[in-house]
């Protein structure tokens, strides 16, 4: 039996582990090297990782406390993590060319998320799917509820496309990516559980696999998620970063509840 | 001292294999082309692939790896493990996005994952395995047990060379193992410590 994926997702900003809240709100946590080893420890099933820099380059401080090598890049930090990562990876940010998503999967990455090049270059998303298969390329759509109306929105969240989440995300399908990586802006650091009512039509729609993030505050939220939406994985950051052992204690509580989760 | 050849197709990330099999394998080599594999004279093979089967198949034949391959695992026995695409093109033919004659080593075809109950295209994530042959193999033990699995198309074959199945909808052949040939449809490489095992059996074949 295919088993409900829970994945923790670590948002990167100047090379450092950041908390997101409203898509605005950065809050600083820690190193990112330490908490990908607390991510293998934990067994977890795949891991995404984000870098939400506005700017080229992140990692500015100079680290030479990893081993022998210097972690100043984006690459060197993949390289350095895919090593011993045994689990799918998946790297988003800062996706703008095909040569951006080559490096990537050449680095480490199995999976690349992309969000701007749909926006704005789709048919190099076409060209991707062609090039490294479509189970390399997810989608990335973020949105806001408004007036009972979920809204597709880019670029960090502040520019509202002005487009139905349904169509939008009809679209993503239609380029040919292997996943959708659904993240509700509102729901973003609040706690307050998933977007059940969106995240069951749009999974429900859709004929690929749906990654819904956005809103975890207990497990009791993941178990919802997966029993009243057809999401094929649930996706959260801070939480993970926040409660101790909140991993493993999330997928026991889990595998009491439902079977379909792995061990 | 044994030797590992990792065949590089120039597509997809097959660093995850080349680190997996650096486990238990010091002596493990990554060959670009037939020439640079006939001068390594490995002692295992493995084939990696993630992508689409029509250019994996293309860029095998580009590199000159079929005749090499023919040569050294059905000839010469060399022990063989096709990962994914590696594991597809190992057959008769393959239906994606065309038609594409594979190796034909294993009587069969690849064709798109039957769609029933509204299951989702890709099959992506955990999927437990069923192992069907009770003789000493690389996934002893491993009954039942969850692999990630990332793919749209499967391999339809007989019987006989069939190692486990998976249920998605219906049972599809997840591995298969023929003479020194194995076939893995999910990933070892990306299974946790399962995986780790599986690569553990094939360095110890």
């Amino acid at each position: 039996m295919l088993k409900k994926r829970l994945i923790p997702v670590l948002f990167l900003k100047e090379g450092n582990l950041v908390r997101s809240q409203s898509f605005t709100i950065h809050q600083y946590i820690g190193d990112p090297i330490s908490h990908v080893k607390r991510m293998m420890d934990w067994n977890v099933d795949e891991l995404i990782i984000i870098d939400i820099d506005p700017e080229e380059f992140s990692f500015q401080k100079q680290r030479n406390d990893h081993k022998s090598k210097p972690i100043n890049t984006m690459t060197d930090f993949t390289k350095l993590i895919s090593e011993e990562l045994r689990i799918p990876l998946a790297l988003g940010g800062k996706i703008r060319s095909l040569d951006d998503i080559k490096l990537r999967i050449q680095n480490g990455a199995d999976k690349v998320i992309i969000n701007y090049l749909l926006s704005y270059n789709h048919t190099i998303v076409e060209k991707a799917v062609e090039a490294f298969g479509s189970q390399a390329i997810v989608a990335s759509v973020d949105y806001k509820v408004i007036d009972n109306e979920a809204i597709v929105f880019t670029d960090h969240g502040k520019n509202n496309k002005n487009l139905k989440l349904l169509d939008w995300t009809l679209f993503a399908e239609k380029c040919g990516v292997g996943e959708l990586f659904l993240n509700c802006i509102d729901r973003d650091g609040t706690a307050k559980g998933f977007d059940l009512e969106n995240i069951d039509k749009i999974s429900k729609a859709l004929n690929i696999p749906v990654i819904a993030c956005g809103g975890a505050g207990s497990y009791d939220h993941f178990l919802d998620c997966f029993l009243k939406t057809e999401a094929s994985a649930v996706a959260a950051g801070n939480i993970f970063h926040f409660k101790e052992n909140f991993y493993p204690i999330s997928k026991n509580f889990l595998l009491e509840k439902i079977n379909s989760v792995r061990p | 001292m044994p030797k590992v050849a990792i065949l590089d197709l120039g597509i997809g990330n097959i660093k995850s294999v080349y680190n997996a099999s650096k486990i238990y394998e010091d002596n493990v080599i990554i060959v670009e082309n037939a020439e640079e594999l006939y001068n390594v004279k490995p002692d295992k093979i493995i084939l990696p692939g993630v992508g689409a089967v029509g250019e994996a198949i293309k860029e095998m034949r580009k590199r000159g790896f079929e005749k090499c391959l023919n040569d050294m695992v059905i000839k010469n026995q060399v022990n063989f493990l096709g990962i994914c695409l590696g594991m597809q093109i190992l057959a008769e033919e393959c239906h994606e996005f065309g038609n594409f004659k594979g190796l034909g080593w294993i009587k069969g075809q690849v064709k798109a994952l039957k769609k029933n109950n509204n299951l989702k295209v890709p099959h992506v994530g955990w999927n437990s395995i069923k192992i069907l042959k009770n003789e000493k193999n690389i996934l002893s033990d491993l009954n039942n047990k969850d692999f990630y699995f990332t793919h749209s198309y499967a391999l339809e074959c007989d019987e006989k060379y069939i190692l486990s199945k998976t249920y998605y909808g219906y049972d599809f052949v997840s591995s298969i193992k023929y003479n020194n040939i194995y076939g893995v449809q999910f990933h070892p490489e990306k299974s946790a410590k399962d995986g780790e095992m599986v690569f553990r059996r094939f360095m110890a074949l």
